[in-house]
């Protein structure tokens, strides 16, 4: 252990007085200063997407390894030190104490880059500081391994090849090789093989996903892992080979640890490669009719209680919920339920009972005669796009039946006039008393109140849970969930969504919608102003980044008076409020969709859209009251009758106009 | 003390045979290896210092195997390879002070203790803060004798140890070694006879592998009895004389060239037989052998 710590003291002392270790640490306080420039002063960069798109300081730090692993192993011999070393005591510990001064020498550089990146958020007063856990783990996962098991692999490289023209370029491939910019060998390499190689972000250019936060999830860590034990057994299985004369007991217990890490390894290796997607709603719900389909209800099917235990995975969840049903009309009775959660049990009181499944909905047997039951279904599975599950990432909201909601419902559509998938609000009518607890010690927020840690109560209509890179703030008065930096965004805008909420409220003539006392702000899913926001009984979930247009009256029209409730019908009404909306607040502007549609033929409707939108210009220029008229009577018609024809609105128009 | 007994060492890289059977008896004092460049003299040095390991052979001290205790040779060896250095940006002290560590001396002082005085010996104590790579190819050679010193060692390997010193340092080196060799076994291996007349009691004579051991100075010397001569010539005559003669050294005085001939028979008239001295010794031995 002496002869260890010698001569681990005297690399650590090579590495210290080597000016390229006060270069590298010069450049990262550059970086430091030059990112802060762009970081403060322009503002275009943020925090997240500055780390995520620092992938030169990944490959740099590769590079660097690769060539200080190759130094350190021809340090000796350089310097014509090696005959002498070789024959004094503590030769064969040599290589392993090289490589352990090198972890030295790359974590130390591994917490300057750290704090770098602390000191550059610290001067942009970024929130992003509070996730100071997360923002180690990233820079460890690709920044610090990378550079340590580079040093290895120089070692490693140094020693096995001994000639001296191949060494350099067969260290450049490798460089390439475990960067993102492997891609370049695709046509050579699988792309699975390519993704395990790179040590960096899957891109290059990665876009900085908000949506699911750093990409330090758990394939990401055992990526880097794999990536470093590979790396281990490489320069074990060296050492030891150069040592093969040595025969003896040190030469088994090397073997040992060589197949030991091998297997470690063939196991990461495979525990890596799946990496699950999620199923993309717009695939399914797009091949589903475009004809929407009836269903009956839920024909006064009521959940008294529901109790949810649940745990959460990689891309999946796997609950047992205890519904309390009250008003059974029926033997059969049906749920909806998102068709990517598998139910595996179901129990009536504690016996297994039938279940059959028709995609989003669950058809259950129940014994004879229950007018009132306690149902527990086993479930897990996955929960689509909108409303993901991420390793480090949850974002489902009490509007869509991730649980089993009782009834027969439509959970999504096609929606008019592009076809987009447009979600449903199947919230439920009446409050039942929620209970749900998650395993796990990940921070999760909910519109329920929590009563311990990860567990929330409370009579509400539906159940959202939210985890990822989110903050809690309370400010006057109202709670928001919101990704880091993010707050004041939202907040700048209430005011002008609360003037829109009004004004639709006066020409539809119904009551204000008051923006509830908690808003989640979830990342932004798609530019579709559908999903700007959810409207929940207790809460809105806002969907957002930083160009998304929340105060768009198309998204307020929508989320407030549109999918406040279960709409089953068609959604194409919506579309022609929303355009007449738009029309409305600035009649004159070329690129509103009424203006464009009476100009142009556009999609699949464009015949009647161009009808339609002539019709309301003309209506405008009679009377602009007329419009507000318009849609006035066409919401009220629509209550009454949601099946009503789109052609209706022609009508509509046409007795306005006689009335003028 | 015990005989260093090297027994028929063998020894190829690739194709090249750099020793063949080779074998030594080295008792206490100082021992010179003798050889013409590639004779294998290095080869044999990194077998004793454990650097290499032999294809076959044994070697032993006392009880100490080599091809089992690599180890405890390692712990009582000091070893000076032809081309030594240190990491540049370290200094001459610290260099020192880590391989004391290394060859297991204990505690901080003593290991202080020890550099200073084997800088001392090789007269390096003025710039024991300067870094090795700042140093000239002499100093750096003391350097190299100095850490073959650390730690007292039962035995110590030099290989061409004076190469690059000057007459000051070399004579001081040659009175060092001796001091060395009254109680432990040193071997020295040089392509400068003077240095083994200055100071060996024994010395062997490698060629192409194959070693021959001569118990004295004199036994080698003793080969080229009755084939040296010197001769007085004028400078013209010298000039004129022919390739075929073979002279080994020259004195060059005003009127006159005093040459030293190596040949079978009297070499011209006024040549007279003198008595060799082993450089010519060794000379008649390398030219027999071929
Ligand atoms: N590492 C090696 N690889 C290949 N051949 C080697 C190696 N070391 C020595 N040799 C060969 O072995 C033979 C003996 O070399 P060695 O260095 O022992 O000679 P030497 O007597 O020390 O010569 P010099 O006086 O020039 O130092 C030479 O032919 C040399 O080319
Ligand atoms: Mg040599």
């Amino acid at each position: 252990m002496n002869l260890f710590n010698s001569i681990m003291k005297m690399e650590l002392l090579t590495y210290r007085r080597n000016k390229l270790y006060y270069f590298t640490g010069i450049i990262l306080l550059l970086y430091l200063l030059l990112g802060g420039y762009h970081f403060l002063r322009e503002d275009y960069m943020e925090a997240g997407v500055m780390l995520q798109g620092s992938s030169y300081i990944n490959m740099s730090a590769a590079m660097l390894g690769l060539f200080s692993g190759i130094m350190a192993g021809r340090r000796d011999k350089t310097a014509h030190f090696q005959e002498v070393l070789s024959s004094l005591p503590g030769d064969s510990v040599r290589p392993h104490a090289k490589i352990c001064s090198w972890f030295i020498a790359s974590a130390i550089l591994t917490l300057l880059g750290y704090l770098d990146v602390l000191v550059l958020f610290k001067m942009a007063d970024s929130e992003y500081l509070l996730f100071n856990k997360e923002i180690l783990t990233y820079v460890i996962i690709y920044w610090g391994i990378p550079l340590f098991s580079c040093g290895v692999l120089g070692y490693f490289l140094e020693s096995a090849i001994s000639s001296n023209r191949l060494l350099i370029p067969v260290a450049l491939l490798l460089w390439l090789i475990i960067s993102p910019f492997n891609m370049i060998l695709y046509p050579v390499l699988p792309e699975r093989v390519l993704q395990l190689l790179n040590v960096g972000e899957n891109d290059a250019q990665a876009y900085y996903d908000e949506y699911s936060g750093l990409h330090i999830s758990g394939n990401y860590i055992k990526n880097a892992l794999v990536f470093l034990l590979t790396s281990i057994a490489l320069f074990i299985s060296e050492v030891a080979y150069k040592k093969r004369d040595e025969t003896g007991r040190r030469q088994k217990y090397t073997m040992l640890v060589v197949i030991l890490l091998a297997m470690l390894f063939t196991c990461l290796l495979f525990n890596s490669m799946n990496w699950t997607e999620h199923a993309e709603d717009s695939i399914y719900y797009g091949a589903l009719d475009n004809i929407p389909v009836k269903r009956s209800g839920n024909r006064g099917l009521l959940i008294e209680s529901c109790n949810i235990k649940i745990s959460f995975t990689e891309n999946s969840c796997s609950y047992i919920a205890q519904e309390y049903i009250s008003n059974i009309y029926d033997r059969r009775i049906p749920f909806t339920l998102y068709h990517g959660l598998e139910v595996i049990s179901v129990k009536a009181e504690d016996k297994n009972i039938d279940f059959e499944r028709k995609g989003d909905i669950l058809y259950l047997t129940l014994p004879e005669g229950m007018e009132q039951s306690l149902i527990t279904f086993e479930v897990r599975g996955s929960t689509g796009n909108l409303f993901p599950i991420y390793e480090n990432a949850v974002y489902i909201s009490s509007t869509f039946p991730w649980y089993p909601v009782p009834g027969e419902f439509v959970i999504a559509q096609k929606g008019f006039p592009y076809g987009d998938v447009e979600f449903k609000n199947l919230e439920l009518e009446e409050p039942a008393k929620f209970h749900v607890k998650i395993e796990g010690n990940d921070q999760f927020y909910s519109n329920l109140e929590e009563v311990s840690k990860n567990e929330f109560q409370g009579l509400q209509k539906g159940v959202s849970l939210f985890k990822g890179m989110l903050i809690s703030k309370n400010i006057n008065g109202i709670e928001y969930i919101v990704p880091p930096d993010r707050v004041d965004d939202i907040i700048s805008k209430m005011p002008e969504i609360q003037g829109k909420i009004s004004y639709i409220s006066e020409i539809i003539e119904r009551p204000a919608k008051k923006v509830p006392e908690k808003i989640f702000v979830k990342p932004e899913y798609s530019s579709f102003h559908q999903y700007n926001y959810i409207f929940a009984q207790d809460h809105i979930t806002a969907s957002f980044s930083r160009y998304s247009t929340l105060n768009d009256i198309k998204g307020v029209f929508r989320s407030f008076y549109w999918n406040d409730i279960y709409r089953e019908a068609d959604n194409a009404h919506a579309y022609i409020f929303e355009i007449v909306l738009e029309y409305m607040e600035e009649p004159e502007k070329e690129y509103s969709y009424i203006n464009i549609f009476a100009t142009e033929n556009r999609g699949d409707n464009s015949e009647f859209l161009q009808e339609l939108s002539t019709e309301i210009i003309k209506l405008h220029k009679l009377n602009s009251e007329y419009l507000k008229e318009l849609l006035r009577d066409m919401y009220g018609e629509i209550e009454k009758n949601p099946e009503l024809p789109l052609s209706y609105w022609l009508d509509k128009i046409d007795e306005l106009k006689e009335k003028g | 003390m015990d005989k260093l007994i090297i027994q028929s060492v063998d020894k190829s890289f690739g194709r090249i045979r750099a020793l063949r059977q080779a074998s030594l008896e080295i008792s206490t004092g100082i021992f010179g290896l003798l050889g013409e460049n590639g004779a294998g003299k290095t080869t044999l040095m990194r077998i004793i210092a454990t650097v290499l390991k032999p294809d076959a052979g044994e070697i032993t001290l006392g009880d100490i195997k080599w091809s089992r205790d690599s180890h405890k040779v390692r712990q009582i060896l000091g070893y000076l390879p032809q081309e030594f250095g240190a990491f540049k940006n370290v200094t001459a002290e610290e260099c020192l002070k880590y391989i004391a560590q290394l060859k297991g001396i204990r505690g901080s002082e003593e290991c202080l203790l020890q550099t200073e005085r084997v800088l001392k010996e090789v007269n390096l104590l003025e710039a024991k803060d300067r870094k090795v790579g700042g140093f000239s190819g002499g100093m750096r050679r003391r350097l190299g004798i100095a850490q073959a010193l650390l730690n007292d060692p039962e035995l110590i390997i030099v290989d061409e140890p004076t190469a690059g010193l000057d007459p000051a340092e070399r004579i001081r080196f040659r009175n060092l070694l001796r001091q060395l060799g009254k109680n432990r076994i040193v071997i020295l291996s040089t392509h400068i006879v003077e240095d083994i007349e200055a100071t060996c009691q024994s010395l062997a004579v490698i060629k192409n592998g194959t070693s021959v051991q001569f118990s004295s100075q004199q036994e080698l010397s003793a080969i080229a009895e009755g084939k040296v001569w010197t001769w007085k010539l004028s400078n013209a005559d010298y000039n004129s004389l022919g390739k075929d003669v073979h002279v080994v050294s020259s004195k060059i005085h005003k009127e006159y060239v005093e040459a030293r001939i190596i040949a079978g028979v009297k070499p011209g008239p006024e040549a007279e037989e003198t008595e060799p001295t082993i450089e010519e010794g060794y000379l008649v031995w390398n030219m027999e052998q071929e």
